[in-house]
């Protein structure tokens, strides 16, 4: 201390200003340093601090660096050498029989059978009880895997600090490499042995149970010759609930034979297991990973000379490797289409006859680059895969466990669960992959081939039909899926929902699948620009549902698909101009959603939050197309209140701000109707602060982009209508920028390029109105182009058309005041004959008559 | 095994030696929030995801009720600090050769010894930690974080809202200065 102690004692200030000098000096060649100091450091003290630091550095090596103290404690934790002689449960531990990823396996003891088995506690502490509750709920399962070459799963609990443990039968055997290049085997014997052991997988994924960590030291091979598959089931049970493997089993399974699926963190099926196979045998025959055998000496171990099998003469070379290489097919969809595939080749191999395996065609080898759409279709085939084996497994424990019937119902509930919790994530991130390539394509009709097969079986029982009701409509929220496609699943969907609700008129689940399959079939027709149809099945699905909430009026769930069926029916007859139907099911949402919000208050970090409020957003809008402005500034005003609350709880949420800039907008819209213009503009002005603000924040995301754009041309068009021609004109050209930039990333982004037409419209118009009608013509028949090209005319969207013919109007007075009168004709009758029908059907908002009148004028003229 | 609201109070109240024994529940908890935080598939809308989902393992921890936590910083620091706090309690009592205990507390023995062979004293570096706490809190938190909590780089820079060149630069640094501290 002393002396010293103080000289390196320096300011934080100072410090903060070693910071700078230390980083670049430890960057320099030792050498270098002195003279960099020289030239970039004038106070003593603060040189001496980083000479100092930098010394320490050099001298530090890897101090802290290599290790972290959580590390240190976890690996520690499990050096169990104190657990010898330990009871776990009814176990006595004798001794450590190995480590890996997934935890240590002991040898116990069962005092009261003397018998002898493997214990095996698992790492990780989290998530114990869920591990436990799978455990129990498919012991029944695991209990079927009674085969000589799999060793059974006898018992699982929890150790005194919490973590799980598996029983296991005790093998006394060597991993199945090291008995193969200890035990000098021939080529047949190995291969032999390789076939039981697909054997046993086969087995197992009879019983729809996927091992999903098969290695060799998973394979052990009693002195007798006979595999014994261990850990079979486990890898399941420490999976998240949905299926997909979590971070920590991740770290469970073994990288060196684990699928590309496995490692890309997908859902994982049989085809996994298929390939850790290909990587055994490749292993267990000696083939590098290049194809090649690696010599022959291999096959007779060490160097000891073995007969030949006179087999062997007639077998072909290149055919093992070429039996691996498909197994080991990148495209889950590629591979041996199971086990039994996989060994029935082996055989033929060992035969002497032709194999099936065939090298995967160059198509194939350049697809491998087709990279994220790949990834995709091999994802979403694998879903569908595991939805259909989650459903067969309901359906065979239903056949061979009739009298189990409540395990059964349970399994049932929880496949239901698992796979709609899937459906949600899975598609989540899928929902914008397009892909059309086969292996998807054969995948899915495999996976329909299967539920047909079910369904023929179904022995009209209730549950298994509601069962098959939901995996149809389950597939149809797979992504790239085509309309005719989904109406088809959706048809059958509906026709097993019926069968059940016709077996028991109470049967809940059925009659909420029905509406949902009706809400999604409107989807559908909307998708389709069949506005009234959309209409009709969203009616059939409120009528449903609000007769299953009659008779369940306990169910919140259903109150919650009530709200969300409303919603979409008010958004369709908003589309389509009926905003007196509109309306009255806003009339309906807004009490609905009060009551949720006593019954389920929602968790506030979601959409759900907007449910009080989005209904009167919705009733204001169409308050005001019906021309009831007053009752609309009520509405809307109560929104923004409600809108400024949730701000005010959570200052961060996104929505609750989006929500705040588009119903001050609307809010504007309003204002400037009802004939208080200068309000309007202020409004108008604070909801465009409010999106540029948004976009700033979230420079990166174009949908922010857009929105501000989309604000500024809503402010312009007001600001033309209020004469304010100057501030329009900039606007309109900062959103025409914005969004030819956000086109030039994303050319498919439609409003994007709706947005786009009505600034160039309104450009158009405000350039004409300033004398410059040539420049301002350009813009507008642009405009109108962009219209043509989005086939607005055509449309049932009511607000689009109404937009295109707004358009075109102007355009065409324009037109005839540059003296073009047969141009200007053409674009009169377009817009009139968009215009005349919703007149004619009482579509047309209040505010709009005059827009007819001057497109009824112009083609008069 | 505790069960998770229990977890909360726990944490709360700072009472260490109940840490210890939730401790792997805590620390697995943690590797699982931060992994889902820093893998980008299921981000279906980026901007929100995140935090909800940090909000779904708080609650998932809390038993399912809401907490006072108000940032995955915060919950980090939490973690971090709270490994720091269990190793230094270990340590005085391993220096004391006070021994004895369940599995946990046997594992935070090695550690510490552990760290002894590696010429790493918890103490001394527990103390210097606190005087460059005063010369300079980003570097301190930075220490902690990585050492003590075992993030990553990328997970420091995100807890402390820095870039992760900052972090490194920042890491070398205040190692630097430690080593030197504890060669002293």
């Amino acid at each position: 201390m002393g002396d010293n102690e103080n000289l390196s004692e320096i300011s934080a200030a100072d410090y903060e200003k070693a910071k700078k000098l230390f980083s670049s000096a430890v960057e320099l060649p030792p050498p270098a340093r002195a003279a960099f100091l020289d030239e970039n450091c004038a106070d003593e003290r603060i040189r001496r601090e980083v000479e100092s630091l930098v010394a320490a550095h050099d001298e530090a090596a890897n101090f802290l660096n290599d290790v972290s103290a959580v590390g240190v404690v976890r690996d520690s934790y499990l050096k169990s050498g104190r657990l010898i002689g330990q009871k776990i449960d009814k176990y006595r531990i004798e001794k450590e029989l190995g480590r890996g990823g997934m935890g240590v396996v002991f040898l116990a003891g069962r005092e009261d059978f003397r018998q002898q088995v493997a214990l095996k506690i698992i790492k990780r502490g989290m998530d114990s009880d869920a591990i436990l509750e799978r455990f129990n709920r498919e012991r029944e399962i695991l209990a079927t895997l009674n085969h000589p070459y799999i060793a059974r799963l006898l018992d699982g609990g929890t150790t005194a600090e919490g973590l799980p443990f598996f029983v296991m039968e005790y093998v006394d055997g060597r991993p199945v490499d090291e008995y193969c290049r200890a035990g000098n085997l021939s080529e047949t014997a190995r291969l032999e042995l390789f076939r039981k052991i697909c054997e046993a997988v086969r087995f197992a994924h009879q019983k729809l149970i996927v091992h999903r960590d098969l290695k060799p030291s998973n394979i052990l091979v009693t002195p007798d010759g006979t595999p014994k598959l261990l850990d079979f089931g486990i890898a399941r049970l420490l999976d998240a609930p949905d299926g997909r493997a979590t971070l920590t089993g991740q770290r469970v399974l073994t990288p060196a034979y684990a699928s590309p699926e496995q490692l890309r963190g997908e859902l994982v099926g049989t085809p996994s297991d298929v390939y850790s196979l290909g990587l055994i045998l490749r292993e267990m025959i000696g083939i590098s990973d290049f194809g090649f055998r690696i010599s022959d000496s291999s096959e007779a171990g060490d160097g000891v000379p073995t007969a030949r099998p006179r087999t062997r003469t007639r077998r072909s070379n290149g055919d093992l490797p070429k039996i691996v290489a498909m197994a080991l097919r990148e495209d889950a969809a590629r591979r041996y289409g199971s086990s039994e595939a996989l060994s029935e080749d082996v055989r033929r191999y060992l035969e002497g006859r032709p194999v099936a395996a065939r090298p995967d065609s160059a198509f194939y080898r350049a697809s491998k680059f087709v990279g994220r759409n790949r990834a995709a279709v091999a994802v979403s085939a694998l879903l569908v895969l595991s939805l259909i084996g989650g459903l067969a497994a309901t359906f065979w424990q239903w056949r061979v466990a009739r009298r189990e019937r409540a395990v059964a119902e349970e399994r049932l509930d929880a496949l239901r669960k698992s796979s709609s919790s899937m459906i949600n994530e899975i598609n989540g991130a899928l929902i914008d992959l397009p892909s059309t390539l086969p292996a998807r394509k054969l995948l899915l009709e495999r996976a329909m081939e299967q539920l047909d097969a079910l369904a023929a079986g179904s022995d009209d029982n209730p549950e298994i039909e509601t069962a098959l009701g939901d995996a149809y409509q389950n597939l149809n929220y797979l992504p790239d899926k085509t309309l005719d496609e989904r109406v088809a699943l959706l048809g059958r969907s509906l026709g097993f929902y019926e069968k059940a609700v016709v077996a028991d008129a109470g049967n809940i689940k059925a009659r909420k699948g029905l509406a949902i399959d009706d809400v999604n079939l409107a989807d559908i027709a909307r998708e389709r620009g069949d506005l009234a149809g959309a209409a009709e099945y969203n009616r059939r699905a409120v009528a449903l549902l609000e007769a299953v909430s009659r008779d369940d009026p306990s169910g919140v769930e259903t109150l919650t698909d009530l709200w969300n069926v409303y919603y979409n029916a008010a958004l369709t007859y908003n589309l389509q101009g009926r905003a007196a139907d509109s309306l009255e099911i806003c009339r309906r949402m807004t009490p609905l959603a009060d009551r949720l919000q006593t019954e389920a208050p929602v968790d506030l970090s979601g959409n759900e939050a907007r449910r009080p409020y989005l209904s009167r957003a919705l009733a204001g809008g169409d308050l005001a197309y019906l021309g009831r402005y007053d009752e609309a500034l009520t509405e809307l005003n109560r929104v923004l209140e409600a809108v400024r609350e949730q701000r005010a709880a959570r200052p961060d949420s996104l929505y609750a701000r989006l929500d705040e800039a588009v119903f001050k907008q609307r809010l504007a819209d309003v204002l400037e109707k009802n004939g208080a213009a200068a309000e309007a503009v202020k409004t108008m002005r604070e909801a465009l602060a409010l999106t540029d603000r948004l976009a700033a924040e979230n420079s990166k995301d174009d949908s922010y982009r857009g929105t501000a754009a989309r604000s500024r041309t809503l402010f312009a068009r007001m600001l033309v209508r209020a004469g304010k021609y100057g501030e329009a004109i900039a606007l309109f050209r900062e959103s025409i920028t914005a969004e030819a930039e956000i086109l030039s990333r994303d050319a498919g982004r439609k409003q994007s390029k709706f947005d786009l037409a009505a600034a160039r419209g309104g450009l158009g118009r405000a350039l004409a109105e300033t004398g410059r009608l040539d420049a301002g013509l350009a813009e507008e028949r642009r405009a109108v182009e962009i219209f043509d090209q989005l086939g607005v005319r055509d449309s049932g969207d009511s607000v689009l058309r109404r937009d295109f013919a707004e358009t075109a109007v102007e355009t065409a007075e324009n037109l005839r005041r540059k003296n073009e009168p047969a141009a200007a004709a053409t674009l009169f009758r377009q817009a009139f004959d968009v215009l005349r029908p919703m007149r004619e059907q009482g579509t047309l908002s209040a505010a709009d008559g005059p827009l007819f009148d001057r497109a009824a004028a112009g083609l008069n003229n | 095994m505790e069960n998770p609201g229990e977890i909360t109070k726990i944490l709360q109240a700072g009472d260490r030696a109940a840490l210890e024994r939730i401790f792997p529940v805590v620390y697995d908890e943690l590797r699982e929030i931060a992994g889902a935080l820093f893998r980008n598939e299921f981000r279906a809308d980026h901007t929100l995801q995140p935090t909800a989902l940090v909000h779904e393992a708080f609650l998932r921890l809390a038993g399912g009720k809401e907490i006072s936590w108000q940032s995955r910083a915060h919950f980090f620091g939490i973690a971090a600090r709270s490994m720091r706090q269990i190793l230094v309690s270990h340590a005085v009592a391993h220096n004391a050769a006070k021994r004895g205990g369940g599995e946990t507390v046997i594992a935070l023995d090695d550690a510490v010894s552990f760290f002894q062979t590696r010429d790493i004293e918890i103490l001394a570096l527990h103390e210097a930690l606190e005087r460059l706490a005063a010369l300079d809190g980003r570097q301190a938190g930075i220490v902690e974080l990585k050492f003590f909590g075992g993030l990553t780089n990328e997970e420091t820079a995100e807890v402390l809202g820095v870039s992760v060149s900052t972090v490194k630069r920042e890491w070398e640094m205040a190692r630097s200065w430690l080593y030197r501290e504890l060669k002293k």
